[in-house]
């Protein structure tokens, strides 16, 4: 995935969504929060049992939170003899055999239940609660008994405005239906009140965690401080660590939460998941019998299986994982979701479309499913444009403009990646650009948000198309290419590769596509840097998923790059190669790093560490001790003092020095704009291109700087670096006519026709006011580079608008010679 | 040799040009430059200099008076008084305003929409165009409107009251060749007003601001037939004439055709289409080179 980066003008990519991986924990919530019957059950407000300042937990609710089934059972049915806890137990009940799969029986109870409610003058608070968690619990099959569990909830609240386990049971309800300012609200109130209550705490948790937000997993913490035995804390945990590629903690975790119930069926199956990731089948297998013996209708299986793959980038698998759970239970939203995501992700869009139709039907209330399907409708009309090997998905008002120019940087990315990696996605690779930011970012992880840019599910790239976002915030060659090459590096791995690594060597591969392109060294990485902020290469994957800084995760995607640089410097690209081979086996980092690279992780990290301090000693020593103190902000800032008070002469001087100092610096601020500026001014036209020459060649989005630099490259003669520049900022921006103008009057000067027709092919796509004018050129351009076809289709739509048109009449007729 | 037009002579134009009160220097330059720029455009366009007035914010060479309301007034007057039966184009460049009644900011008492109806009355069903380069036209269209007459205004409503880049551009339609869409050298006050329309929105667009200008045009059958431009002038013999005969047909056919394009299939279309086209461009071919 391609985050915005950068500093100042540019996005910082860390929104409320700072990843996809991230993000999917939103959609795919641990299995405590969903609300299917076995998994709700598990953590029914009268399960979790009042927190530790209120009244101890009923005897069968500490039977079922160990796993004691039986007993609890026994418990359960004593208690609904003798009363008065009648109609609690019998939820309760209801809970068990949803545990259990016996579904029947635990709609009984809970339709029981209900109907003891309706029959009722005057219920408890605690009752009230139950009865609204049997409503929820039917809503798994029925959505609209969530809006009558809600009213019931408020009226648990009413009667006694200190039940906070109601209070974080309706917050729970708020979160799986994702409303998560009301679920937050909720929270807050009991957090306030009961600051040391776990599911409030665990819930609040899970919001954060849902928005990025690597801090809530103190929160999860601190409720397991609370409460020890909380077996959904530590799933959450669990599955957090292995979002960040963490299989031996996310055992740990979810073992601990064994220890307290053995038969915990989401514990179980984070272990099955964690085991699969690894390629161990057989470990998979004795979990995952674990967990039908169990509950043999227990789908949520496949459902947490299929999105623990998808977070993990097996977007193929986790369909094939979802459909097996379809085939136990075909009327469970969760399952049908991940199904038809994750063929969407891999290309195939009518099965996901049917999928997800299905999955609304059952559960309206998904704003995933239902943004996505909303967006397949708003995108029914995208067209779809073939080349050798890809075929490009884009809206029909600007596929004519950019399918020419994807089309050819694709298929050189698809030559270039083949030798690289040794490996040939079948063709076509699906590539589907979006002229909304919001409806990429659906189309990625089903909500608006996403602070990235593009993203590769291997087989299928979703980006944003230039017109998703303003002039100078990205490059979308330099993301299409970085978002291919994860298509080829996940794809020779079998989608092993981890997260960091995959990241890395896409950042890389922009570097050493087009001079320019690619993220560069930032002043907040090199504080970064200095202050020992930076993760372990062994723990990289953390910055992208669980980033604990706003920065960071822009860190984390310059960091794992250099490290691909520094093993491509050291090991050579054979040393690239044997890691992803390692990593192909089923290797973890650690082996990886061992056979390939001949390190443990912590020897790497040292090496790393050495060969980074001695790589960027000099930036280093320029920024001082942070970013506002060093000789380099020193020297900046005093240029810019000196440029307002009107000296430019020392204004150079500094600004000058300061280039000296750091001279990959190269934002809007940077010394070579303000050095071109005031060369420019002294009237030395050709200083003034060397530093815009400089600047674009460290900065990928630069637009005006490129065309600034074309315009100076043309007055000085050099037709073919004014070309170059002209083509930079047409990757940058493609909808600006002059710019295509002029570009293929360069390229026509220089007999490129084939190019000057792309650039004519543009200004017609740009829908011009003189279209005939324009469909005249490009004819002309494709006579003169010699495709007669094309001059002739051309010239007669040309001619069509304008039958009259003398200059394209000639022209027809020449073709026709 | 004698030369007549290749097509059937226009009927005589005349042309009244107000550019209104600017409040700025920046303005009353820009106001000044387009009613110049129209007016040497429709000199090369054959519109003979005596059928041009142009009434300014101020005394300058090219202007024929001030743009008072009484002068303004006159001015359309005579303009509508006399026998002639000709078009009549009158552009209005300027501010304008709407606080319930349509206005044009003129030196002294503004020009209404009231009053300016009211003084075309006398121009019967004499065809004519009024085009109001100016903020809050939007309300013209409505209070104009009359048979025979064509309304463009440079906004939908009088709502939009923030300075409008339509004159500039319609200024510009006429001074370049881009806005003759279908390239027969001659410009209509339809092609005129798309160009416009398009590049407003091309400016706002590329500048990245909201487009606070929605320009309006009340007949575009009726704008298509006003048409500025040098006719091409051919030889008068009798081959000559058959070949522009000849020319007029194919493009007779060529219109039917694309009428017909969306019931045809695209093949049968494109084969006809090109076999009209070779044909033109050959009757062209033949006539260009006639001495």
């Amino acid at each position: 995935m391609r985050e915005a980066t950068g500093c100042g003008r540019r996005a910082t990519g860390f929104g409320p969504f700072p990843g996809v991986l991230l993000l999917m924990a939103s959609i795919t919530l641990p299995v405590a929060c969903q609300s299917s019957d076995a998994a709700r059950a598990a953590t029914s407000p009268v399960a979790r049992g009042p927190s530790p300042p209120q009244r101890p937990s009923p005897p069968w609710d500490v039977a079922i939170n160990h796993g004691r089934y039986a007993e609890a059972e026994s418990l359960l049915r004593a208690a609904m003899a003798r009363g008065p806890d009648t109609l609690i137990a019998r939820v309760r009940l209801g809970d068990l055999f949803a545990l259990r799969g016996q579904r029947t029986e635990a709609r009984r109870e809970y339709e029981g239940a209900i109907a003891t409610y309706t029959r009722s003058r005057r219920l408890s608070s605690r009752e009230l609660a139950a009865v609204a968690s049997s409503l929820e619990a039917l809503g798994a099959t029925d959505p609209t008994r969530f809006r009558d569990a809600l009213r019931v909830y408020d009226e648990a609240i009413a009667a006694d405005s200190t039940n906070w386990d109601a209070r974080t049971a309706l917050g729970d309800l708020f979160l799986d239906r994702n409303n998560r300012p009301e679920a937050v609200t909720t929270y807050n109130a009991v957090i306030a009140a009961e600051p040391r209550h776990p599911g409030a705490l665990l819930g609040r948790a899970k919001v954060g965690l849902a928005d990025g937000n690597g801090g809530a997993l103190a929160m999860v913490r601190q409720a397991l401080e609370f409460d020890p035995d909380f077996v959904d804390a530590r799933v959450v945990l669990a599955s957090s660590h292995l979002e960040g590629e963490a299989f031996d903690s996310a055992d740990a975790e979810a073992n601990r939460a064994l220890a307290v119930n053995p038969v915990s069926l989401p514990a179980l199956t984070v272990l099955a998941a964690s085991r699969l990731l690894r390629g161990d089948t057989a470990g998979y297998e004795t979990h995952r019998k674990r967990v039908f013996a169990q509950n043999a209708g227990y789908a949520e299986f496949y459902a947490q299986v299929a999105e623990v793959q998808a977070r993990n980038r097996f977007y193929r698998e986790a369909a094939t994982y979802a459909a097996r759970g379809l085939a136990l239970d075909s009327s469970n939203a969760r399952v049908l979701t991940a199904l038809g995501m994750n063929e969407l992700r891999t290309g195939k869009m009518d099965e996901g479309r049917r999928h997800l139709e299905q999955a609304f039907r059952l559960d309206p209330y998904s704003v995933w499913v239902k943004n996505t399907l909303d967006l397949l409708d708003a995108t029914r009309n995208y067209r779809e444009v073939r080349s050798a090997r890809f075929v490009f998905v884009v809206a029909p008002t600007e596929a004519d403009l950019l399918t020419p120019y994807l089309t050819e940087l694709a298929e050189i990315a698809y030559d270039t990646f083949a030798v690289r990696y040794g490996y040939r996605p079948s063709p076509p690779v699906r590539v589907e650009l979006y002229r909304r930011h919001a409806d990429f970012s659906v189309r990625t992880v089903g909500l608006a948000g996403l602070g990235a840019l593009g993203v590769s599910f291997g087989p299928v790239v979703a980006m944003d198309a230039p017109s998703a976002r303003p002039r100078g915030e990205f490059n979308f060659g330099s993301t299409l290419w970085h978002e291919l090459a994860h298509t080829f590096t996940l794809g020779v791995t079998d989608h092993r590769i981890p997260r960091w690594f995959s990241e890395g060597l896409s950042v890389f591969e922009e570097r050493r596509a087009r001079t320019g392109w690619g993220q560069g060294l930032s002043l907040s990485f090199l504080a970064a840097l200095k202050q020992n902020k930076l993760l372990p290469v062994s723990r990289l994957t953390d910055g992208f998923v669980r980033p604990t800084y706003p920065e960071q995760i822009n860190h984390a995607y310059y960091q794992a790059s250099l490290v691909c640089e520094m093993v491509a410097a050291t090991r050579g690209w054979e040393g690239i190669r044997a890691m992803l081979d390692g990593y192909r086996a089923g290797g973890t980092t650690a082996d990886v790093f061992r056979k390939a690279l001949g390190a443990s992780p912590e020897q790497f990290d040292k090496e790393f560490e050495a060969w980074l301090d001695k790589r960027l000693a000099k930036q280093v020593d320029a920024i001082g001790g942070g970013e506002e103190d060093g000789p380099f902000q020193r020297e900046m800032t005093a240029g810019t003092a000196f440029l307002r008070a009107g000296n430019k002469a020392e204004a150079a001087t500094r600004f000058e020095k300061a280039r000296e100092l750091l001279p990959e610096y190269a934002e809007d601020d940077s010394p070579y704009a303000n050095l071109a500026a005031i060369y420019l001014e002294r009237g030395d036209t050709r200083a003034a291109a060397d530093q815009l020459a400089r600047l674009t060649a460290l900065a990928e989005t630069n637009y005006d700087a490129n065309v600034q630099l074309a315009t100076l490259l043309e007055k000085l003669g050099d037709q073919a670096g004014a070309t170059a520049a002209l083509e930079r900022a047409a990757w940058i921006d493609p909808r600006d006519q002059a710019l295509h103008q002029k570009l293929a009057e360069m390229h026509g000067v220089r007999g490129a026709w084939r190019q000057a027709a792309r650039e004519r092919a543009a200004v017609v796509a740009l829908d011009p006011v003189d279209r005939a004018e324009a469909l005249y050129q490009l004819a002309y351009a494709w006579n003169q580079a010699g495709d007669k076809a094309a001059a002739r289709r051309e010239v007669l739509r040309a001619l069509e608008i304008a039958p009259s048109f003398e200059k394209a009449q000639q022209l027809l007729l020449e073709i026709r010679k | 040799m004698r030369v007549e037009a290749l097509r059937p002579s226009a009927p005589p134009l005349q042309v009244l040009i107000v550019t209104g009160v600017s409040g700025e220097p920046k303005f009353a330059q820009e106001f000044s430059a387009q009613a110049r720029s129209i007016i040497a455009s429709l000199g090369k366009a054959g519109v003979a200099a005596d059928r041009i007035t142009w009434l300014a914010e101020t005394e300058q060479p090219q202007a024929a008076g001030k743009s008072t309301r009484e002068r303004v007034e006159q001015e359309l007057v005579r303009l509508g008084g006399g026998a002639e039966s000709g078009q009549v184009l009158l552009v209005f460049i300027g501010h304008g305003s709407d606080a319930g009644e349509p206005k044009l900011n003129l030196p002294g008492p503004d020009l209404t929409a009231a009053d300016l109806a009211r003084v075309l009355t006398g121009y019967g069903t004499r065809p004519v165009a009024v085009v109001i380069a100016a903020s809050s036209s939007g309300g013209f269209a409505e209070k104009l409107a009359a048979p025979g007459r064509l309304i463009i205004t440079a906004t939908r409503t009088g709502q939009e009251r923030n300075e409008v880049r339509f004159g500039h551009w319609f200024a510009e339609a006429f001074a370049g060749g881009a806005a003759d869409i279908d390239k027969d050298g001659a410009l209509s006050l339809f092609e005129a007003y798309a160009y416009t329309v398009r590049e407003v929105k091309r400016e706002y667009e590329s500048d990245n601001r909201l487009l606070t200008e929605h320009a309006r045009i009340t007949d575009s059958t009726l704008a298509r037939q006003f048409v500025f431009g040098a006719a091409a002038a051919v030889p008068t013999d009798a081959g000559s004439q058959a070949l522009v005969e000849k020319k007029r047909n194919l493009e007779a056919q060529v219109a039917s055709l694309r009428a017909r394009k969306s019931q045809m299939d695209s093949t049968a279309y494109e084969k006809q289409l090109e076999t009209l086209l070779v044909e033109l461009a050959t009757v062209n071919q033949q006539l260009r080179g006639k001495p």
